[in-house]
């Protein structure tokens, strides 16, 4: 066998050990213990957690689709100043860590947050007005600040180059403008709306550090029960059958989510988009158009904005507490160390992903069986919750549990695909008469790579490498089942100090959460500076 | 023996033969065209010279050495493909001295071998130029550059200037026989073509690819004075191909009559030079289809009553639907 082609066995043997083997012994777990599937029919509690799952996903995705709708169109339809701005800062929500948004979301809303807080001193009120903590409007209210860019990217680009003569032609024919749009417009957009309300659905649906930190302890998703039933109640017989519901599910999802992609290419005859952009021409439309776009950018930029904020209430105070190790202290090292803990683990991670991606994605430019087989199977864990995840290297994985590599790994496994995703289609258009020019030009083939594939990569590789380390940087799932106790990462860190009592506590968790923001935005700003004028796909 | 010598190749593509048994050889110094039609195994015989394909049977050897165990990056060939295979990353300059920092210069050698091969090429100054913003035949010279740089034992192209227009073409066509003939350490070319015009303009000798086989080798004079066969005679304009039945007195009989043989060849066609039959008062009769001035002379295209078509040249130009006589002088035997 050729070198390469044993090289290609890397990356199949990674996703088997930690992948496939851990998901087999989620459904060795599941069905070896009757117990299992027992007390799952015992009480209704169970039904009740996946009917919640369902129902909070279903109304999340709804009120995201009623509020980023709007923006879709606008941007869509006219010229608006400072567009590309508004639009890069309406994707910081959607690549934040959820633990920011959860932080966030409790620093703004919660008894002590800055909203109750003026309320309060503004009305002399004893208590604050605003209990919506652990109650379903805040987790839904959470998600739809977290999606929205979802939908305003994927209906909005495709609502921007659709033709406007198409809905002109409607009204010219008798159809007022409401009709037009629900008979014309939005027919054509459905393909593009569907497949944004099943991405916007299946992150609900999978949601994790948002309802764990936001529901409070009567409000749990499946994914936030399998955590509880591992690491509360260490019912792994249970956690493991939960885990194979939840496991059904995402792939029913996916599976729909890709039809719909692959159906989505319908012979439209798409315009530029300057052709379908006007100018805001009445004082009305001025004043709606602004006056939408204000409130979301309210809405969207308050949260993060109100950690960083709070964080600096005491002065430096936060920010000193994070260097010291109190006796008392939950995370046994002082909370600092954490950010220690996440650079090391960030950079292993992008090592591990971006070599095993490289290799993956080079397996698949090659022409044969082998490599349409391994398309999908590259592309599954996309499809696997990330507790599932965790919870599977819990089960499977004996004495390798307590491996301080484990949070790379798991790590790793989410951030491939996206690699693979990354690298492909740079990889895909290297002409391999390159390959052969440099070759009679006496290059080897080891000098072919380096010279000629490595520096064509080299944009694409550092958008994965960029996107690696984001997912690292955020990861809460699989994180919060596999990290040592002595080794917390940040998201860890900031989990355990929310649920610590007294204000220094959760001051110290603003402030975490604060420099994971920072980190994270530089990491955005990067991000944004590599792509170029290329776009963003989700 | 050739410098190059290709010996008994064979190559099938989805099963079916692409290369039957082809043996060339090409002498020191000399530029040899492989001409023929898209699928017909040419650019692959290309490949194979240059290693990145091999053949299932046969082998090629290079100054009376065998290359199968020669890699692609040790043969110290040159291969200039058809859509140049510019690296786009690299500016004019790195291109050019990617393949002398392949064989380790110094970087003043390189500095000095890329500025002597732009002078060559007539671009001098471009070192800097991003090779994304050349024209088609700037594009065209800088790959020719790159190809030379390296000093290849020998050049290969493959239909470089296929995506060119015509008058470029013909120039560079010239420019490149002159360059390649000035090259000192360069011991042969090689050229892939699927225009006769550019072959002959450029090669020595030129070998006929069809179906596979090597149909002709020569040079291109000899291809007009004796075509092997009725394909060969097609590609240089010799398209008056008629059947033809050998008589037992050692004529041949044709549509057009009986004529004197000058050989005895079993299954032939009879061919019949434009410059061979007269327009006069007496003969055939025909009428004008078609007249084109041509480099001095009518090229006129004429339909015979009985209804053959044929191309005959005239002194003068002849109206279309004029009726006309013409007479043939002789005719010759090609192999069908």
């Amino acid at each position: 066998m050729k070198l390469t082609n044993a090289l290609f066995l890397l990356p199949i043997a990674f996703l088997a050990a930690f992948y496939f083997y851990p998901l087999i012994a989620i459904l060795q777990t599941s069905f070896a213990d009757a117990r299992g599937i027992a007390e799952l029919f015992e009480s209704n509690y169970y039904a009740r957690v996946l009917a919640f799952t369902f129902f909070q996903a279903a109304l999340s995705t709804m009120l995201t689709l009623v509020a980023a709708l709007p923006a879709a169109f606008i941007f869509a339809r006219y010229e608006i100043r400072g567009a590309r701005l508004i639009r890069a800062l309406t994707t910081i929500p959607f690549l934040m860590p959820t633990l920011v948004v959860a932080t966030a979301f409790s620093a703004l809303f919660g008894p002590r947050g800055s909203i109750n807080l003026a309320l309060m001193r503004a009305f002399q009120l004893d208590a604050p007005p605003i209990q919506i903590l652990d109650t379903v409007w805040i987790i839904l209210l959470a998600h739809t600040f977290y999606n929205f860019s979802i939908v305003l990217r994927v209906v909005g680009g495709f609502w921007a180059n659709l033709d406007p003569q198409i809905e002109n032609a409607a009204r010219v024919l008798g159809a007022s403008r409401a009709r037009a749009f629900l008979h014309i417009t939005l027919p054509l957009l459905a393909p593009a709306l569907i497949a944004a309300a099943l991405l916007v659905f299946i992150f609900d649906f999978t949601s994790f550090g948002v309802i764990l930190i936001l529901g409070g302890a009567r409000l749990a998703t499946l994914e936030v029960e399998i955590y509880r039933q591992t690491v509360n109640l260490f019912n792994l017989p249970v956690a493991a059958i939960l885990s194979l519901v939840q496991l059904v599910c995402t792939f029913a999802l996916m599976t729909l989510y890709t039809r719909v992609q692959a159906r989505r290419a319908r012979p439209l005859h798409l315009r530029p988009q300057t052709i379908t952009r006007r100018k805001l021409q009445t004082a009305r439309e001025k004043f709606f158009v602004c006056g939408y776009l204000a409130a979301m950018l309210i809405f969207l930029l308050t949260p993060l904005a109100s950690i960083a904020a709070a964080s600096f209430e005491n002065g430096l105070d936060y920010y000193a507490e994070l260097f010291i190790n109190r006796r008392a202290s939950i995370t046994f090292v002082p909370p600092m160390d954490a950010v220690r803990n996440s650079l090391l683990f960030a950079g292993a991670t992008i090592v591990l992903a971006v070599a095993l991606g490289l290799i993956a994605a080079h397996a698949l430019t090659q022409k044969n069986r082998a490599a349409q087989i391994l398309d999908p199977i590259f592309m599954l864990p996309l499809g696997t919750s990330a507790v599932t995840l965790g919870f599977g290297y819990i089960l499977a994985l004996g004495n390798l549990r307590t491996s301080i590599w484990l949070v790379p790994i798991a790590h790793a496994l989410v951030a491939f695909p996206f690699v693979v995703r990354a690298l492909l289609p740079t990889l895909k258009s290297i002409q391999p008469h390159l390959h052969q020019a440099a070759q009679v030009l006496g290059a080897s083939p080891a000098r072919v790579w380096r010279e000629i594939d490595l520096p064509i990569l080299a944009r694409a590789l550092s958008i994965g490498a960029i996107f690696t380390f984001m997912i690292s940087l955020g990861e809460f799932g699989a994180t919060a089942l596999v990290a040592r106790p002595d080794l917390p990462t940040i998201p860890i860190a900031i989990y355990r100090l929310l649920g610590q009592p007294g204000l220094m506590n959760f001051g110290q968790a603003l402030a975490l959460s604060t420099i994971l923001m920072l980190v994270s935005a530089m990491a955005m700003i990067a991000l944004e500076r590599a792509r170029g004028d290329t776009g963003g796909e989700f | 023996m050739g410098i190059l010598e290709v010996r008994e190749v064979e190559k099938h593509f989805d099963h079916e033969p692409l290369l039957q048994n082809i043996s060339l050889a090409i002498n020191a110094g000399e530029i040899v065209c492989l001409l023929g039609s898209s699928g017909s195994g040419k650019t692959t015989l290309l490949r194979i010279i240059a290693g990145l394909e091999t053949p299932e049977h046969g082998a090629i050897f290079f100054e009376g050495r065998d290359l199968r165990a020669t890699p692609v990056h040790a043969r110290q060939f040159g291969l200039m493909f058809q859509d140049l295979a510019l690296f786009p990353h690299k500016n004019v300059f790195e291109n050019i001295a990617f393949g002398l920092r392949m064989q380790n210069l110094s970087r003043v050698d390189i500095r000095a071998r890329v500025n002597a091969m732009l002078d060559l090429v007539g671009l001098a100054g471009f070192t800097a130029r991003d090779v994304n913003t050349l024209s088609g035949g700037e594009a065209q010279r800088i790959a020719l550059a790159r190809s030379l740089a390296p000093r290849p034992r020998l050049l290969m192209f493959d239909e470089p200037l296929g995506a060119l227009d015509r008058i470029l073409r013909e120039q560079l066509v010239a420019d490149l026989r002159a360059i390649l003939k000035q090259i000192g350490t360069l011991r042969a070319a090689l050229y892939v073509t699927h225009d006769q015009d550019e072959a002959f303009a450029i090669a020595d000798r030129v070998a006929i690819i069809h179906a596979g086989k090597i149909a002709q080798i020569g040079a291109p004079a000899e291809m007009y004075r004796a075509p092997a066969n009725a394909f060969v005679a097609q590609l240089p304009g010799l398209t008056n191909l008629f059947p033809a039945r050998w008589r037992e007195d050692g004529k041949i009989e044709t549509v057009f009559g009986v004529f004197a043989a000058d050989r005895k060849i079993e299954n032939a066609v009879a061919l019949i030079r434009p410059e061979r039959v007269r327009v006069g008062a007496s003969g055939i009769a025909a009428r004008v289809e078609e007249c084109v001035f041509r480099a001095g002379n009518y090229r006129v295209r004429v339909i015979t009553d009985a209804g053959d078509r044929l191309i005959v040249e005239s002194k003068d130009a002849l109206a279309i639907a004029e009726r006309i006589a013409i007479a043939i002088d002789a005719v010759e035997l090609v192999p069908a």
